[in-house]
């Protein structure tokens, strides 16, 4: 048997995957499919600053996210306060505690500046972004 | 090559890495799937799926683990799922994958000759339940270790040796009478 199997990927090959091919039209379906997402980075940074602009807990963010059609973080919170984290560290967002120690997140003016400027022009909102992404 | 990877997160261009990705991939992964679901147009679908997937968490990737370690548990993941799902479990697919069609370019000698040697055994490991048939291929098929094998399904390696040693019981007695 173990000589045998040896042969299997050539025998699949020529057999089972003869008509199972990855082709130029499957790439092209998926990436619109991807684009379709529309999860890129780019959106759920502009999501969160806008979602900011009344302070909110990550808890409430992750709701209201999940309300937009962003399921990146639905079973995943840990990543969204990653990236708040992030944001907060950058000046993009300020933090409050409240006395039962609940944190709230809301946009800072230079997160402002970023939101204004990317809700311009599509090529400038590519450079704003990429200046907020970078590290 | 993961180098390369690692410094393309980092000029964050993700449309440019999962071009890369599915250029050096999509094949290997429709096959995997195809493993799981042998039906292609679901094969193709669930595909599309698992570069959505990745795409969406192209960020997640921590550049420590090889890129197809990370990209096959998201697509075994993916198929599991799937199999486990009400969908599969109770839609019974009414059309049959079409065998393919050994008979159109080969002699009918050759094509008994090679159903002899190759179609039997490919299809019998296809035959196998699901929990055989995997390692079987990403064994013999993707030449992975037992070690690897583990990482990429989640399961212990004693178990895989135990499922590994039974399959080929199974295949032996379907095969070798």
């Amino acid at each position: 048997m173990e000589e045998r199997l040896k042969k299997l990927r050539k025998s699949m090959k020529e057999t089972t995957f003869r008509n199972v091919n990855f082709t130029e039209d499957q790439q092209e379906s998926i990436r619109k499919a991807i684009s379709k997402s529309g999860e890129s980075d780019e959106m759920i940074y502009s999501a969160i600053l806008q979602l900011t602009t009344i302070e909110k807990t990550g808890y409430d963010l992750a709701k209201v996210i999940l309300a937009r059609g962003i399921k990146r973080f639905e079973d995943n919170e840990g990543l969204l306060y990653t990236l708040l984290h992030g944001m907060e560290q950058k000046g993009y967002l300020h933090i409050r505690w409240d006395e039962e120690g609940a944190k709230y997140y809301r946009i800072s003016d230079k997160g402002r500046k970023v939101l204004a400027r990317s809700e311009g022009k599509a090529t400038k909102k590519k450079l704003a972004f990429s200046e907020l992404l970078e590290g | 090559m993961e180098e390369f990877f690692t410094e393309v997160i980092e000029t964050d261009d993700k449309d440019l890495l999962i071009g890369e990705i599915m250029h050096r991939h999509g094949q290997e992964i429709l096959q995997l799937v195809y493993s799981y679901v042998k039906n292609r147009s679901i094969a193709e679908d669930l595909t599309q799926d698992i570069f959505v997937k990745c795409y969406k968490s192209l960020h997640t990737y921590s550049g420590k683990a090889r890129i197809r370690t990370w990209l096959w548990r998201i697509a075994i993941n993916h198929c599991k799922d799937y199999l486990k799902s009400w969908y599969a479990r109770n839609v019974i697919l009414t059309e049959k994958e079409t065998e393919p069609a050994y008979h159109q370019d080969k002699t009918v000698e050759q094509t008994v000759i090679q159903k002899g040697e190759d179609q039997e055994l490919a299809e019998a490991v296809m035959e196998l339940p699901i929990k055989y048939r995997e390692v079987i291929y990403l064994f013999y098929f993707e030449e992975l270790s037992i070690k690897e094998i583990s990482e990429v399904t989640d399961i212990k390696e004693n178990t895989l040796k135990t499922r590994l040693r039974r399959a080929k019981d199974l295949l032996k007695e379907r095969l070798e009478g």
